[in-house]
């Protein structure tokens, strides 16, 4: 009798546990329970709005771009202050585009997410039909026609666009100039700053190239140093070019690992978030990087005297400011409060919330009547004013997940100084191999 | 075919009778051949949940995956193409895959040297009568029951802030960096790790098979006037061979497949000086976006694995 009602408790035990992870799982995320929610109604294409049990609609913002979470924090406060009946979570995790790229895969698709327009893995969720078309949507007359077309794909807008980014080096004024040191106007001109740097006792540049630094940095010097860069991918990846007819990507790959002589200690061992430390707290002169650094340097040190420049080409070649769509807003077409999302992206493209955004993060603002009021990146910006000399970044270039690859390659350059290995590998990386 | 015991339940009962009913003569005299059928059905019903789970959750993942493997999935498109071995070519002519496996097998071999002499060692100091030897076990068992991504994480946080702390104020060139930064040094950090907490599970197998080990041997060989390391070497392992087989198997399955401290740790890099077979189809499959290309590793590290499992049992056979 005992056996037996111990065998009976440990039973029972162990279907409780069986039945309580299942219905964790069901109220996972708020996502989830609308999904609930809505199969015991009809549910057409989501066009009603669903409540959940408190009366308000959930929705998950998958925020990919971790520099402007606190942003979106104060943003999303006012947006549910003005619509009391909708919620949105904020999520972003660590290494974010892995986590979207698992989630397309399995259909698990966040209501409202945040991208980069022209980057290769968006537009394999535009072409994959998971992207709600919102070309006809009202507010996007706020976004300035002549930037829109940049981001549309076949004449239609998957997604709002938000902000455009450029990069360079950031520099540290004060010991600029207590070294008597120029802004550099080439790459030379560079190197000798920074020998210069280097024999005052100063770590010239902050590398973190724990997180990609080295790739990141190969693709800057490469819009500049292979002229006709955009041409060259298309043309190596179908095979009709070689790597190795473009002078470019060899003096990249050299630039990458003679600058990396001017890197603090330890830079593999460095994140992007301790670099960006040392240099806001003035352990090195410069960074290189875009101006979405801008939120995090002056949130680390407020006080910073800095400033922006292009990095500079080689002698008797033209510098070139890389840039790209750096953030922009779009709804999954699994949404199930379409409506709602609607009305988030509607209150984003609102001048007066764009303007918060931009002022907050320094970039420049798809939307009209935006001003840019940050100083710090307007060295930078005065490249746009033209529309010369920028140069969109590589990587947007290429296909759906040869950047990790190349990222790969060139820390494997910089720890090993191989320019030659380097070269074919990443020959047959971008010729689709 | 009678059932051997008295049946108890009223499950049990209830078999017995519907078994009974389904013969025209008595339980337990012989039944007809019909009935040996049926209960033999029955069995098989009871396996079922379990076949079928295994079915659904392994059988039919894996022939989904040989599947894809003959296409050319991108992992997200709602498109693909045939394209037959097109994968399995490239398997075998890229540079890179083919340093990953070597190197893996390179941290495999060292993996299973170094963790079935320690686990060996260890069992044996921990076999001898002394105070406190089940706290002792505890003690050095205690690294197998945390999970991998745990010790991951943590030695991480020591090799990256801790060590290089410790390395610099002590003037240690080599530890002022950290260990995992750089590309020669990265891959042996990992095996650290894998060999603290590798050596916890088998110290105990070892153990296990030490205490099967009948003690007049033992005193038989020192009478004998055996040193030692003789009595060792010809009586104990020759006797413990069969538990060090399954210590050995297990290394070698863990070290090739390593993931879990590679994926808490470096991710792969600095560059690729830490992939290992496993890191690399994690990476094709969700990061390069080559999901077709990942399954057709995964089915060469299936067969791979297959036929190192088999020389092993083969070995084994062959030394008892």
């Amino acid at each position: 009798m005992k056996k037996k009602l111990l065998a009976v408790t440990l039973s029972a035990a162990m279907t409780a546990a069986l039945l309580a992870g299942c219905g964790l799982a069901s109220t996972g995320s708020p996502a989830d329970t609308d999904a609930e929610d809505v199969s015991a109604d009809a549910g057409a294409e989501g066009t009603s709005d669903t409540k959940d049990a408190d009366g308000k609609i959930h929705l998950e913002y998958f925020n990919v771009k971790s520099e402007v979470t606190g942003i979106y924090d104060t943003l999303i406060e006012k947006f549910e202050e003005e619509n009391p009946d909708i919620e949105i979570e904020q999520v972003n995790v660590p290494d974010p585009t892995t986590v979207l790229q698992t989630r397309m895969s399995t259909g698990d698709m966040p209501d409202i997410l945040s991208h980069w327009a022209t980057d290769p893995v968006f537009k394999e969720m535009v072409n994959n039909d998971m992207l709600v078309d919102l070309t006809d949507q009202d507010f996007m007359k706020n976004v300035k026609p002549d930037m829109l077309d940049g981001v549309e794909y076949d004449g239609k807008a998957y997604c709002l666009p938000i902000s455009t980014n450029a990069a360079g080096i950031f520099y540290n004024k004060d010991i600029f100039d207590q070294n008597g040191l120029e802004v550099p106007t080439t790459y030379e001109e560079l190197i000798a700053d920074c020998q210069k740097l280097k024999d005052a006792g100063i770590v010239p540049f902050a590398f973190f190239n724990q997180d990609s630094h080295s790739g990141q940095t190969v693709e800057l010097l490469q819009v500049s140093d292979i002229p006709d860069f955009e041409d060259a991918f298309a043309k190596i990846y179908d095979g009709s070019a070689k790597v190795s007819d473009y002078e470019g990507f060899r003096t990249a790959a050299e630039k990458i690992v003679e600058l990396n002589q001017y890197a603090q200690d330890d830079p593999f061992g460095t994140t992007y978030e301790q670099a960006i430390s040392d240099f806001a707290n003035g352990e090195t002169a410069m960074i290189i990087g875009g101006i979405w650094m801008i939120p995090t340097i002056n949130e680390d040190n407020p006080d910073l005297n800095y400033s922006t420049c292009a990095f500079p080409a080689s002698e008797g070649m033209t510098t070139k400011v890389p840039y790209q769509n750096d953030h922009c807003l779009a709804i999954s077409s699994t949404c199930e409060n379409k409506e709602a999302a609607l009305k988030f992206l509607a209150f984003m493209a609102e001048k007066e919330n764009a303007q918060y955004y931009a002022d907050q993060d320094g970039s420049p603002s798809y939307i009209e009547g935006v001003e840019n009021n940050n100083e710090a990146s307007a060295p930078l910006l005065q490249y746009f004013e033209t529309g010369e000399d920028i140069g969109i970044w590589p990587d947007q270039l290429w296909q759906p997940g040869m950047i990790d690859s190349l990222n790969s390659y060139a820390d494997e350059l910089v720890q090993s100084g191989d320019v030659d290995a380097y070269l074919e590998n990443i020959q047959s990386v971008l010729s689709g191999q | 075919m009678s059932l051997q015991l008295k049946p108890v339940t009223r499950l049990q009962l209830f078999l017995k009778e519907f078994i009974m009913r389904n013969s025209d003569r008595s339980f337990p005299c012989r039944q007809r051949r019909g009935t040996k059928l049926t209960t033999r059905a029955i069995f098989f019903l009871f396996t079922l949940p379990a076949v079928l789970l295994y079915l659904y959750f392994i059988v039919y993942p894996l022939l989904n995956g040989l599947y894809y493997s003959l296409t050319d999935w991108n992992g997200v498109g709602r498109s693909y193409q045939f394209v037959g071995l097109a994968n399995y070519y490239k398997i075998f002519h890229d540079k890179t895959s083919l340093s990953v496996v070597g190197r893996t097998f390179l941290y495999t071999l060292l993996l299973t040297v170094i963790c079935t002499a320690l686990s060996v060692f260890l069992a044996i100091l921990l076999n001898r009568e002394m105070k406190g030897k089940s706290v002792f076990r505890s003690i050095y068992f205690f690294p197998a029951v945390l999970s991998s991504i745990t010790i991951g994480l943590i030695f991480n946080q020591i090799y990256n802030s801790l060590l290089p702390q410790v390395g610099s104020a002590l003037g240690i060139g080599a530890l002022s960096h950290s260990l995992l930064s750089s590309g020669k040094t990265a891959m042996w950090a990992i095996l650290f790790i894998n060999v603290w907490q590798g050596t916890a599970l088998p110290t105990v197998i070892a153990i296990a098979g030490l205490q099967a080990i009948p003690t007049e041997i033992r005193e038989s060989a020192k009478m004998d006037g055996a040193s030692a390391w003789q009595e060792f070497c010809h009586v104990t392992l020759p006797l413990l061979m069969p538990t060090v087989s399954v210590i050995i198997i297990l290394n070698v399955r863990s070290g090739l497949m390593v993931f879990d401290y590679i994926k808490a740790t470096t991710d792969g890099g600095p560059g690729f000086a830490t992939m290992s077979i496993a890191m690399e189809i994690y990476k094709h499959a969700f990061t390069d976006m080559k999901f077709a290309y990942s399954s057709a590793e995964s089915t060469v590290t299936f067969l791979l694995i297959t036929v190192i499992a088999i020389i092993q049992l083969w070995c084994s056979r062959v030394k008892e």
